[in-house]
């Protein structure tokens, strides 16, 4: 606790005047001016108080008793324990400057269009536990400091008889200096989080004081720095190579290119790289969802909100009761116009919309699984494994150019063809041509769905969080005993409609499937304790 | 009778189902990282400075027609 010079209350940093404040007399100080009794005589560690969640692991500092009865992590309430603790100050902090008011009318803008997420998402009550929360940031110091570099230049010309090209050699000297690369090294806080409230001003930074901390947060989790340290020296690498080429490309030598790999660069331009803690300001916000957790975080300084969006199960049903209500005029107007076949054109209908539902699915998941991908924690990987992860970039880029994922396989041709087959054989089907076709080929065309089907699963089970899904094999259930009603009664109507109806529960539980999977992944585990099958806190204390 | 309204509630439910899922899915997107073409290189927020000095080129070998690496590699032995 920092007190008052003059009346000795607790005096607290107030975002609007980015100064410490008495609620007592009112007085306020610079943050730079306040320090605790015990505090000056150490300049590289300063005391605070660390609490830690029993339920999660998270830790987390804080200057003030009431922290300890609600953890944001794992979104529970519980008694923390505290200890008094010295902890390693930071190098420079950038203050809170967006408020709690104005983080909430950000986080609303966001969720506005969430029609589906669940109702506690919008609760003034809920949105009033945003917590602010200093996140530790490595920044990176990125020097490059050569007087003789010696890189090769080329020069292509094309000609009908075959490319020629000259190359150059490039020496010259260069000084560069970035500063404020910044990556998250915090356990807690997701590198997908953060990339979305992503950037932080550097320009705005101070030099850390304790006193900024008080009446806040801040994390104590510590990703070690080598972990993300090839980044900005690649970013520095690529942009030296970049003004290298703009410089050098001029006059006689304007079509000269400079190609250098990320090590060549390295070693030519002597890249250096040195890391320092800061903290950045993050408004968080938990949300329980069955046995995980959605975050919501705002940028303290930007405004920047991003937010975990799960579906409300209990909406969609919801939303898919109203519709139905909706959809059943039309589609009751279609089946008067077939009135004797009625039966028979529903069946033909379902086959082709399950068909429909089944590659939804696959791709579904394909993008899914990108996203999983990219959501892996550089931080959490490392100690998990004790490896630095380096991110696929290019897995990134295929999921923002959406139709190349479609592009790239062979199943993807194949299922093409059997969809258009489907709609030419539905189309001929409902006006009353396939009567002729018969049975021969409406079970191709089931044997086609059960094929997509299965290609679904199979891509679904290569999924890490997917292992309780099953809900296209009930897909697949229902369209072989549809075969089998078709086998055994295919001219009787109610057979055939029942048929139909089975195929039409099967795809909705493989919807179903889709939105679980979809929470799945805008949820989190809590950061230390995964609860995975039986083993709950022995292994993840050892991890 | 009864055979048109299952058809159609069965239909109708399909339908809503689908739609109600894509609706859900694009209402629940999550916001877009910072975009990549305004900040190619990933230096949003940061500083940099970047200064290249006395560049000097010069021709390592006479033009040629260049076709394999390993051509590249015996010039700069010799
Ligand atoms: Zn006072
Ligand atoms: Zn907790």
């Amino acid at each position: 606790m920092f007190a008052c010079k003059n009346c000795g209350g607790n005096i607290i940093y107030d975002i609007k005047s980015g100064k410490l404040v008495c609620k007592h007399c009112q007085s306020s100080f610079d943050p730079e001016n306040v320090t605790k009794e015990n505090d000056s005589v150490d300049y590289d560690y300063f005391e605070t108080t660390v609490f830690t969640c029993p339920q999660c692991g998270a830790a987390i500092m804080c200057e003030d008793n009431e922290a300890s009865s609600f953890c944001t992590y794992c979104s529970s309430s519980t008694v923390l324990t505290s200890r008094i603790s010295k902890e390693k100050k930071p190098s420079y902090i950038i203050p809170f400057t967006k408020t709690k008011a104005e983080c909430i009318e950000e986080y609303k803008k966001i969720t506005k269009k969430a029609i589906f997420a669940p109702s506690e998402f919008r609760k003034d009550s809920q949105l009033d536990k945003f917590k602010a929360i200093y996140m530790p940031y490595w920044c990176y110091e990125v020097t490059q400091d050569s007087n003789m570099f010696d890189v090769t230049g080329t020069e292509r010309y094309d000609e009908q008889t075959g490319s020629m090209s000259s190359f150059y050699s490039i020496n010259g000297m260069v000084r560069g200096k970035f500063t404020g690369i910044c990556k998250d090294a915090s356990y807690n806080f997701s590198d997908d989080l953060s990339e979305r409230i992503a950037p932080f001003h550097i320009k705005e930074k101070k030099k850390f004081y304790p006193s900024y901390l008080s009446g806040f947060y801040a994390d104590v989790s510590d990703v070690p720095s080598k972990v993300y340290e090839h980044e900005p020296i690649k970013i520095a690498n690529e942009v030296a190579r970049e003004v290298l080429q703009g410089e050098a490309a001029r006059g006689e030598f304007s079509n000269v290119k400079v190609y250098l790999s990320n090590d060549q660069a390295t070693e030519q331009f002597n890249t250096t790289v040195e890391a320092k803690k800061a903290l950045f300001p993050v408004w968080f916000l938990s949300f329980k969802q069955n046995k995980k957790v959605a975050y919501v975080t705002v940028n303290g300084q930007t405004g920047k909100a991003a937010s975990d969006l799960p579906v409300s199960i209990m909406k969609y049903l919801i939303a898919v009761l109203l519709a139905t209500l909706v959809f059943f005029v039309p589609s009751a107007y279609l089946f008067f116009l077939f009135w004797e076949r009625a039966p028979f054109v529903f069946m033909d209908l379902m086959l082709l919309l399950s068909a429909f539902v089944f590659v939804l699915y696959y791709f579904e998941i394909k993008r899914m699984q990108i996203i999983e991908t990219d959501s892996e924690d550089a931080g959490k990987f490392y100690r998990k494994y004790g490896v630095v992860y380096i991110k696929n970039k290019e897995k990134h880029k295929s999921l923002k150019n959406f139709y190349n994922i479609y592009k790239t396989d062979i199943i993807t041709f194949a299922m093409y063809i059997v969809i258009v087959g489907i709609y030419i054989w539905s189309f001929t089907s409902v006006f009353g041509i396939s009567d002729y076709f018969s049975l021969i080929t409406k079970m191709i065309f089931i044997v086609g769905n059960i094929v997509l089907a299965l290609i679904g699963f199979i891509r679904s089970i290569s999924l890490k969080n997917t292992s309780n899904f099953y809900g296209i094999l009930v897909g697949v259930a229902s369209l072989v005993i549809t075969t089998l009603i078709m086998l055994l009664a295919y001219s009787y109507a109610y057979a055939v409609l029942a048929g139909g109806v089975f195929i039409c529960i099967g795809c909705f539980v493989t919807v179903m499937d889709l939105i679980r999977y979809h929470n799945e992944l805008s949820t989190r585990k809590p950061p230390y304790l995964k609860k995975r099958g039986g083993d709950v806190i022995a292994d993840s204390y050892n991890m | 009778m009864p055979t048109v309204i299952i058809c159609s509630l069965f239909l109708a439910f399909f339908a809503a189902f689908v739609s109600v899922y894509f609706l859900a899915k694009l209402t629940s997107a999550p916001s877009d990282k910072k975009n990549d073409e305004e900040d190619e290189f990933g230096l949003a927020g940061s500083e940099f400075d970047c200064k290249f000095k006395n560049i000097r080129i010069h021709s390592r070998v006479s033009d040629f027609y260049i076709k394999t690496k390993e051509e590249k590699n015996t010039d700069n032995k010799r």
